[in-house]
């Protein structure tokens, strides 16, 4: 009964596979960065110190040991689990944390520019819509007011002044 | 005596500060407020207050997270007794139970039995503390580098057990913490490492990583799930048990609290494994077992007076010693760094009188827990409907407001944007976020004492085998670590042996 359902909404599938190995692989890329870059740390001037590059250099070690570890079992499984595809519908409810993450990335390139106010008022009307609250007058409003909250508390309250934002100093 | 007339004084250093008492009560407000909602961890309170603290006084600051942890993991089995959702981990037990008497009409008994349990537990194990942290404080101020660099990997070496599903990737999350943990100004020669000549990375920017690991990371996750239905009991009837019932639960209440205070104490062991020890002796020492699942009210007293009697004894570990047994503590390690104070044997020495009035602050908590949880819980029914579209955007700006609030600084938000963006994409893969945290606070301990041992040795490794200390720390670090992969060898054989009589083998 299930597969005329996979192939009425076959989509686009990832071997879930590829995403576990994911992980391990961008470790290794760090470890060997760090690899490189520490060989090129001074020696110590101290006879009985080991230098600031010993530790980093066996922690990168470890960590490319460790993970060359994980990829072999994660290669040598062949259960049905690591087998599985990753479907359109499981991405398209992945989406709204990329989306939310692209956001938050948003903001902070935009904090400095237009100050937190109008940033973070812009940022949390877009989480508040991608979460299913959709409302032309309640949602930026809603937003408006937290914002106004969490201002008022850190510059009123805690003494901390948030960004005004450059371009905003610049126009006035 | 000296601990109990210095306990004493702590008593009335803090009536001397109203702002103290009121920060604590704010705290344990919140960390009701926080374990009631789900999907919200009293570490992740923790990491989201952690900012607020910065320029308050120590004493206030520090009873307002110590609130928010004693609350958070109470407020975890409000939800799980009205709704069999369990706020946090540690209140699965009492969900056993707890949920079993609410469909039975007995909500308002049972949640008071939680909150008086878990203010019997709390306190019971903030004495435990009291009393405890000077003598182990004493026997760590005989540490030498060699001794605390043993002290850093036995610690280190709890990455196996905080690595619930998968050893390998909590070991690896771990090397990669131990890697992140080497950023920054060498600690003999001062040479600057992996900086890339930003000024921001001289030190490890622990507080953004942990605001990012273990809040921003959560609230990503929660924007791609479900809301769930979150309709209890609408009324809850009559909260406070009678005497009599009250009388019963007594030796399942002290005999948690002391389980949970032991259990708390052991790095690496928290208040969720805590509440099903403590749940499983209920049910043993129990006339009725038969009952326990099917609506037991010492099930939700064990549990509850458990998991809060992890409290003091997870502060145990982290308060002498420096090392932090689990995330929460972890996170209230950075808070105790933020005010300039450094956990360890000599904060007893050098802030004595400091660190007695916080304790006596934390028992002051618990009573305001009891006070709050007995007054609230009608209220409770309302709170926990605050929908997920208000409370995850929210909680993402208060990530970002408040990581630029400790320096100032755009940059440290890029960094806990991406530590939240790790977090999360680790979530997903099954990769333990807690041992970063635990290998950054570990690492640069480990690093600068070996190396400051070495140099005191002129050069030699003598030291790891010559000292007994040394040697029985790293004897338990090594056992700790290799003891799951003996298990796990041990098992598989019976598993494939099983396997085959299945299979007609």
């Amino acid at each position: 009964m299930s597969a005329p359902q996979d192939t009425n909404n076959p989509g686009f599938q990832v071997h879930s596979r590829w995403l576990e190995l994911s992980i391990p692989l961008a470790s290794i890329a760090l470890a060997s960065f760090a690899l490189f870059t520490a060989s090129s740390f001074p020696a110590s001037l101290l006879k009985t110190d080991v230098g600031p590059a010993r530790f980093p250099i066996v922690y990168a070690i470890l960590l490319i040991a460790l993970c060359l570890g994980l990829m072999a079992v994660i290669l040598r499984t062949r259960s049905t689990a690591s087998a599985t595809r990753i479907s359109w519908r499981d991405l398209r409810t992945e989406a709204k944390s990329v989306f939310g993450i692209g956001a938050s990335v948003a903001n902070f390139l935009l904090i400095p520019l237009i100050g937190f106010l109008i940033a973070n008022t812009l940022y949390m009307s877009f989480l508040i819509w991608l979460l299913g609250y959709r409302h032309r007058i309640m949602t930026p409003l809603v937003a408006m007011a937290i914002t106004g909250l969490i201002y008022a508390v850190f510059y009123f309250g805690l003494n901390v002044p948030l960004p005004e934002g450059e371009l905003l100093e610049l126009s006035f | 005596m000296q601990d109990f007339s210095m306990l004493i004084n702590g008593v009335l250093a803090l009536f001397d500060q109203p702002m103290s008492l009121l920060f604590a009560v704010l705290g344990v407000t919140l960390g009701v407020l926080l374990g009631i909602l789900p999907g919200l961890t009293a570490t992740m309170g923790v990491a989201i207050l952690l900012p607020f603290t910065f320029g308050m006084d120590p004493v206030p600051a520090l009873l307002m997270i110590s609130g928010v942890y004693f609350g958070g993991i109470y407020g975890g089995s409000i939800t799980a007794i009205l709704l069999n959702i369990p706020g946090t981990p540690a209140a699965a037990a009492t969900a056993l139970d707890g949920y079993q008497l609410t469909r039975q009409g007995k909500a308002g008994t049972t949640l008071g039995t939680a909150t008086l349990s878990s203010f019997v537990g709390g306190s019971i194990s903030i004495l435990i503390l009291i009393f405890m942290a000077p003598l182990l404080a004493d026997f760590a101020l005989k540490f030498s580098a060699a001794e605390n660099f043993a002290l850093a990997v036995f610690g280190l070496s709890i990455i196996v057990s905080i690595s619930s599903h998968s050893m390998l990737k909590g070991l690896i999350a771990g090397a990669i913490g131990l890697l992140i943990a080497t950023v920054g100004l060498d600690p003999m020669s001062g040479y600057p490492r992996f900086t890339g000549g930003f000024n921001e990375l001289m030190s490890v920017p622990f507080i953004p990583i942990m605001i990012g690991l273990f809040a921003a990371s959560e609230a990503f996750k929660s924007l791609s799930e479900t809301e769930v239905a979150r309709s209890g009991a609408s009324a809850i009837g009559r909260i406070i048990p009678s005497w009599s019932t009250i009388k019963g639960l007594i030796p399942t209440i002290l005999r948690s609290a002391g389980l949970g205070s032991f259990i708390g104490s052991i790095p690496g062991a928290g208040a969720d494994i805590a509440s099903f020890v403590a749940y499983n002796e209920a049910k043993r020492f129990s006339k009725n077992k038969d009952n326990f699942g099917k609506g037991e009210l010492q099930g939700v007293a064990a549990a509850e007076s458990a998991s809060n009697g992890c409290t003091g004894g997870a502060l145990l570990p982290m308060l002498t010693l420096g090392i932090p047994g689990d995330a929460v503590t972890a996170v209230m390690l950075g808070a105790l760094v933020l005010q300039g104070l450094q956990p360890g044997p000599m904060l007893f020495a050098e802030h004595g009188e400091l660190v007695f009035t916080v304790f006596a602050g934390m028992l002051f908590c618990y009573l305001v827990l009891l006070a709050v949880g007995l007054a609230s819980l009608r209220l409770v029914v309302k709170i926990i409907r605050i929908p997920k579209a208000i409370l995850t955007p929210t909680i993402l700006s208060l990530c970002v407001v408040g990581t630029y609030a400790i320096n100032n600084s755009v940059f440290d938000i890029g960094i806990m944007l991406t530590a939240g963006v790790a977090g999360y994409i680790m979530q997903k893969r099954d990769f333990p976020p807690s041992p970063i945290v635990l290998a950054l606070i570990m690492g640069p301990m480990a690093e600068s004492n070996f190396r400051r041992a070495l140099s005191l040795q002129g050069g030699s490794y003598d030291f790891l085998y010559t000292r007994p200390i040394t040697v029985v720390l790293l004897t338990i670090a090594l056992l700790t670590l290799s003891y799951p992969i003996y298990r796990k060898l041990r098992s598989k054989p019976k598993t494939k042996a099983s396997a085959d009589t299945v299979s007609g083998h």
